[in-house]
């Protein structure tokens, strides 16, 4: 069971989601979370820079019918820390819910 | 810029995210009824003499390495059995088309040259199946992933 810690650089929505995306899958490619999260690339690139600079994402560029793709995936540490965002989320929810 | 989510909010768009994953994953039936040839073919050819075998097993695989690619490509995604239900089933597919490929390879001592076609047979068909329930497993489980 992972402790829940809330989590800063997750919590924000586009990476949240972009979290969400990534921790289904082993990797996913830079177009389809761009149409995913409905964002231009310039957004979604910034977002990934943020998840990848907390080394919470790997990114890595592969040839693939001769353009250059970008895949992204979630480290083991990132892997964790949505676990346990989640985790908190899930707690605090619950705890709103008790004070209605 | 927008402003960060409350919880229910937050796990909301968790669970937005990941329907929308799974709804973007479809792929038709013909390809699973493609792949299935090629995970029959490792079946087949397993039972087979050399350099029969060794030619089958070739294209089986080769098809296999084809199919990831192609849907890795659709989908823009990569995915191995990241969940619990994907997981049970490409076990049960593993096992099953182990045990198939056992009995082709025992079929080689044997004069019974029928063996591999109908252990070939079978491997289509769990294949086909398991390639349905995999998809099914994969859309059940990200539903009920928050």
């Amino acid at each position: 069971m992972t402790p829940p810690v809330f989590d800063p650089v997750i919590h924000a929505p586009g990476r949240l989601q972009i979290c969400a995306i990534l921790s289904s899958v082993d990797e996913a490619e830079f177009a389809l979370l761009r149409d995913s999260l409905k964002v231009s690339d310039s957004v979604l690139s910034k977002h990934l820079k943020q998840l990848e600079e907390a080394g919470y994402v790997k990114l890595a560029k592969t040839p693939m019918d001769g353009r250059s793709r970008t895949w992204a995936s979630l480290t083991p540490a990132g892997k964790t820390a949505f676990a346990a965002h989640v985790a908190e989320l899930t707690r605090l929810a619950a705890l709103t819910g008790q004070g209605q | 810029m927008s402003q960060a989510p409350n919880p229910r909010d937050a796990l909301a768009s968790i669970q937005t995210a990941r329907d929308d994953l799974g709804h973007r994953m479809s792929h038709p039936l013909g390809y699973d009824l493609i792949c299935a040839v090629f995970w029959a073919l490792l079946v087949v050819g397993a039972g087979l003499q050399t350099p029969w075998s060794y030619y089958v097993l070739f294209v089986g695989f080769a098809g296999l390495g084809a199919c990831v690619r192609w849907w890795k490509k659709r989908h823009g995604l990569s995915v191995s059995n990241t969940t619990r239900g994907t997981r049970g089933v490409a076990t049960i597919m593993v096992i099953a088309l182990v045990l198939l490929m056992a009995v082709s390879l025992w079929s080689k001592s044997t004069d019974m040259a029928w063996i591999p076609l109908a252990t070939g047979g079978l491997a289509y068909l769990v294949a086909v199946i398991c390639g349905r329930l995999w998809l099914r497993a994969f859309r059940r489980d990200l539903k009920a992933s928050v």
